[in-house]
């Protein structure tokens, strides 16, 4: 009897904990996004701008999602900042669940775009996808304005690792 | 509590973090084979700044008969924007597009668009479908197909972009670079509305005091042969 309710219990847990941890997409301002980057405890921080409109954006999704999975260990965080209007905040979050999205998502509200685009990168122009990489330890940082591979990526967050 | 229930609170532990595990490496899978098909879009380094001179282009307009800066002999300057059909940003600024032209035309400061997507990247942005669209919402403006790499001349970087150009013996000179308001989501709520600001100023003889402008856009996809 105590064996049964013991597997019952564990595999309640493991749907429980795998099928069930849709995240919920906050809603963040500007400076709530540069509090969460400053605050990152992780020592690589990678930050994905995208938008579920976006298809160049959504291509690099599942990039995201294996670096994610593969260097979770080694103390590297990725953060995917959509840029979906705030009307469509239920969109993304049924696009998150669906497509069983595992890195954070947070939606950016913050619609006078260029009151602080260039303080994420000078050279940005606004056009998404782009990717903000950031050593939290030495601050160091590189922006890329341009689509992503899983390759390409791992090859970017090496340089991070290395230089620690 | 009784030794058999912390063996089996214990093994409910080992099968969940097993099962966690098992859970993760399944869904880690399926992304490694997809990413592999993920390109690289090249940026566009060089393109206009303020006070440099613009060229001027012959495109194809949705009515089939090119179109040139010079056409318009009568216009005192243009408001040049890069803009499609599939971008939802585009869309979002179409009626305030279509209001640009309405309300700036008959000033001297004629709205030209110009697609600049590459259609094979994007169906909803092929001639036949800029002239569905221009149709439809009965566009008083030229809506240009970019076979020529104007955009990547200009330094468009994402739809829509606008460059203000003001006539200033013979030339085009750019005077403008940016977002057309501060409010892409509700037009409404725009308070900063750089285009209008930029346009009002040229036509009172005034310098442009906002010259550039960033805003979150759509990438564009280049034609490959552009």
């Amino acid at each position: 009897m105590k064996w049964k309710t013991a597997l019952g219990l564990s595999l309640f847990l493991v749907l429980h904990f795998n099928l069930c941890k849709a995240q919920n997409v906050r809603l963040l301002s500007f400076s709530a996004l540069q509090n969460q980057i400053r605050t990152e405890k992780s020592s690589v921080l990678i930050v994905n701008f995208w938008a579920t409109w976006c298809k160049p954006c959504l291509e690099e999704l599942p990039a995201f999602e294996t670096i994610s999975k593969k260097y979770r260990l080694k103390e590297v965080k990725v953060l995917l900042v959509s840029l979906d209007f705030e009307k469509d905040k239920m969109k993304l979050e049924k696009f998150v669940k669906t497509k069983k999205i595992s890195p954070e998502v947070i939606l950016l509200n913050e619609p006078d775009y260029d009151t602080w685009i260039s303080k994420i990168n000078d050279d940005w122009s606004g056009a998404i996808p782009a990717t903000l990489i950031i050593s939290t330890k030495s601050g160091k940082k590189a922006f890329y304005e341009t689509g992503m591979t899983a390759s390409k990526l791992e090859e970017e967050i090496s340089k991070f690792l290395i230089s620690q | 509590m009784k030794r058999n229930q912390i063996y089996a609170l214990g093994i409910a532990a080992i099968i969940t973090i097993i099962g966690t595990y098992l859970f993760k490496q399944a869904n880690a899978k399926p992304a490694r084979r997809a990413l592999e098909t993920a390109s690289f879009a090249q940026p566009v380094m060089d393109g206009y700044q303020i006070g440099d001179v613009a060229s001027d282009f012959s495109l194809r307009n949705v009515d089939g008969n090119n179109v040139s800066l010079s056409d318009f002999s009568n216009a005192k300057g243009y408001i040049v924007i890069f803009t499609c059909n599939h971008c939802p940003f585009s869309k979002a600024y179409e009626d305030r597009i279509i209001a640009l032209n309405d309300k700036y035309a008959p000033l001297g400061y004629p709205v030209i668009a110009i697609n600049p997507n590459d259609p094979e990247a994007y169906e909803e942005d092929s001639f036949e479908n800029m002239k569905k669209r221009a149709a439809e919402k009965s566009y008083k403006y030229p809506f240009l197909e970019d076979t020529k790499g104007i955009g990547q001349l200009y330094g468009a970087m994402r739809t829509p972009h606008v460059f203000v150009l003001k006539k200033e013996g013979g030339k085009n000179i750019v005077k403008y670079i940016g977002t057309i308001d501060d409010n892409a989501q509700d037009a409404s709520a725009a308070s900063k509305r750089y285009v209008e600001d930029a346009v009002n100023n040229l036509l009172a003889g005034k310098p442009v005091i906002v010259q550039t402008t960033k805003a979150i856009g759509c990438a564009i996809k280049w034609r490959d042969n552009s």
